[in-house]
């Protein structure tokens, strides 16, 4: 009972309060690219949540019985990117073959997964901080699960925004960041709820 | 002979200011937004990029020729990573302070989409001496565009520019400019916004740089357009 | 035939280069790896015996005396004698443990009684890092409260320091002491 709190307080805790995106600064390209039309966002952040979690329970296992019984922790950035570019591959193989359409909708962001910041640096600072294996899974879940409602809520500010009055030099990118800002703000005051 | 001379170097400066990778091309923003917080970071973290920028562009142009097609992901990702892996090495070892501040951020160069860009985009088609002018301009574009944004927060944010914190081979001194804090530890005058040195701040200072640069350059096409229009009018 | 050769040329050239690039790049990083790791490991050592001064002093001489792999002890990792002039003027403990809001690594310091001399917090990772040093470890230190005086707060783990310097006392006196 103890460890199953502790799981849900360790997601919560990776998916409002130090939020990926807003806190921790992990995924910010796709975040700012792909982030114009609330149904290709919402594809994006549940590609992102499956590749993240598959890779951190991919990954630990290989960190904790193979790299550091033979003294080799220090490959552990080259395994990972290896294991994650594998990974997308063999997603993007089994979306193309099950369900064209969404692959149509996801079109070139499917391999821009393996540059995600997000996805690497929740992998790594699970093997930097020594975390055990339900920890980790729960980093990587929340943190997963914190970028897909960041996304879907940014994006549906966003697509108001083509459409409004900005200020001419704010167009577009600037105007954006402001409003990343502000959501930054208002994440901010969830820091001292656990 | 000058025209090749000039060439190679409108090759290394165009990184600087005209293809910016940070403020034109927005690539590789999780760093910036994330290491600079303070001046020392920020110029850490430029370093650390320049070095795997440019090591990584010499040995992908030196085997451009050897890497067919099919293999040029898992080519360059290896490449990259044991640049990375190596500058992690050296950095743990000899800049302990560096390594400790700027963190996992340091493994996230291998995934960082200007290495990744400039070694499919140039090195990968060009000799070695225009790929390493290349990765020489990108690097110093991306640092100063780093070291601008750090400026900016780390005033703002926390009031005085302090050395030594944690490129620990500078002599330790703080320049305040909004914040004095004397020998004694008591706050002499505190103008600063903690603001900035949170992450929405962070948000704030790029947004703004963005939008200053995007205004320049549309009152340099402007500008343009009025003046071809002058010309047009004269040869009528 | 003469298609399967190709292909399989093809193949073996695309593998070949393949393999030519992991070896250059293992060749660069195992060189860089004996260069750096003595330096890695100095400096951890130097860290160490650093940050064990700030238990005792500067001029007091530190010594491993080894490491606890006892599972009921599981926040201690290994302890230490201090000596000043050849005389064990105490013994330092240092452990890491972690709650759900962090994780905390310190050293405890016990005097050859088996009471808790003072605290040192090496890592401090807690939702509220400043409160734990600013309200209780430093008045411990300085006498000003004692060690059941520090309870379990909102959002801060405490009640983790208390724990480990308790673990650490008790393992002194079953193990140490008796010696």
């Amino acid at each position: 009972m103890d460890v199953f709190v502790s799981f849900l307080l360790a997601i919560i805790s990776s998916m409002l309060i130090d939020n990926v995106v807003l806190s921790r600064f992990y995924g910010i390209c796709p975040f700012l690219g792909v982030s114009k039309k609330v149904n290709s966002a919402f594809g994006m952040g549940l590609a992102v949540v499956f590749v993240i979690v598959l890779s951190s329970v991919i990954c630990w296992p290989i960190y904790t019985y193979i790299l550091v019984p033979a003294n080799v922790a220090f490959l552990d950035t080259i395994t990972y990117i290896l294991v994650i570019a594998c990974l997308v591959q063999v997603v993007g193989l089994f979306i193309k073959k099950y369900s064209p359409g969404l692959y149509k909708s996801l079109g070139v962001y499917l391999p821009l997964i393996t540059t995600n910041c997000a996805v690497l640096g929740v992998v790594q600072s699970n093997s930097d901080l020594q975390l055990d294996f339900l920890m980790s899974l729960a980093n990587a879940v929340g943190t997963s699960v914190g970028f897909l409602i960041v996304i879907v809520i940014f994006s549906c500010v966003r697509s108001r925004f083509e459409s409004s009055n900005a200020p001419k030099a704010f167009k577009g990118l600037p105007i954006a960041l402001m409003t990343a800002a502000l959501m930054a703000i208002a994440f901010m005051g969830l820091k001292g709820m656990i | 002979m000058e025209r090749i001379k000039n060439k190679k170097l409108q090759n290394l400066f165009k990184g600087i200011i005209k293809e910016n990778p940070l403020f034109v091309s927005v690539l590789g923003t999780c760093p910036a937004l994330a290491t600079t917080t303070s001046i020392e970071g920020a110029i850490g973290m430029g370093i650390l990029f320049s070095i795997v920028l440019i090591c990584s562009n010499i040995l992908i142009s030196l085997l451009r020729k050897l890497i067919s097609e099919e293999i040029t992901t898992p080519a360059y990702i290896v490449v990259i990573a044991a640049f990375v892996t190596i500058v992690k090495l050296f950095s743990n070892a000899f800049l302990f302070e560096l390594y400790s501040t700027l963190g996992v951020f340091i493994s996230l160069i291998v995934v960082n989409c200007i290495v990744l860009g400039r070694a499919e985009a140039y090195a990968s088609k060009n000799n070695v001496l225009d790929s390493l002018l290349d990765a020489i301009g990108m690097g110093i574009g991306y640092t100063l565009a780093l070291l601008s944004i750090s400026c900016i927060r780390e005033i703002l944010g926390s009031g005085m520019i302090s050395f030594g914190k944690i490129l620990t081979f500078i002599p330790r001194f703080d320049i305040p400019i909004l914040k004095y804090v004397n020998s004694l530890g008591e706050v002499v005058y505190d103008y600063s916004i903690p603001l900035f040195v949170q992450p929405s701040g962070a948000f704030i200072v790029f947004g703004v740089i963005l939008a200053i640069i995007s205004a320049i350059t549309s009152f340099k096409n402007t500008r343009k357009k009025i003046k071809e229009k002058i010309m047009l009018k004269e040869a009528k | 035939m003469k298609i399967d050769k190709k292909k399989s040329l093809h193949y073996l050239k695309v593998s070949l280069v393949l393999g030519g690039i992991v070896s250059i790049s293992a060749l660069l990083i195992s060189i860089s790896y004996m260069i750096c790791q003595p330096v890695i490991e100095e400096n951890e050592y130097k860290r160490l015996v650093q940050s064990l001064a700030n238990i005792y002093g500067e001029d007091k001489t530190y010594e491993e005396i080894g490491s606890i792999d006892d599972s009921s002890y599981s926040y201690l990792n290994a302890y230490y004698s201090a000596r000043k002039d050849d005389e064990i003027i105490g013994y330092i403990f240092s452990s890491e443990g972690s709650n759900q809001y962090g994780s905390i690594s310190m050293l405890t310091g016990i005097n050859p009684n088996g009471e808790v001399d003072k605290i040192y917090l090496l890592t401090n990772d807690q939702t509220y890092p400043d409160k734990i040093q600013n309200d209780y470890v430093d008045p411990f230190n300085k006498g000003e409260i004692s060690l059941d005086d520090i309870y379990i707060g909102a959002t801060f783990g405490a009640e983790l320091i208390k724990n480990m310097a308790n673990q650490a006392s008790q393992y002194y006196m079953e193990n140490v002491l008796k010696q």
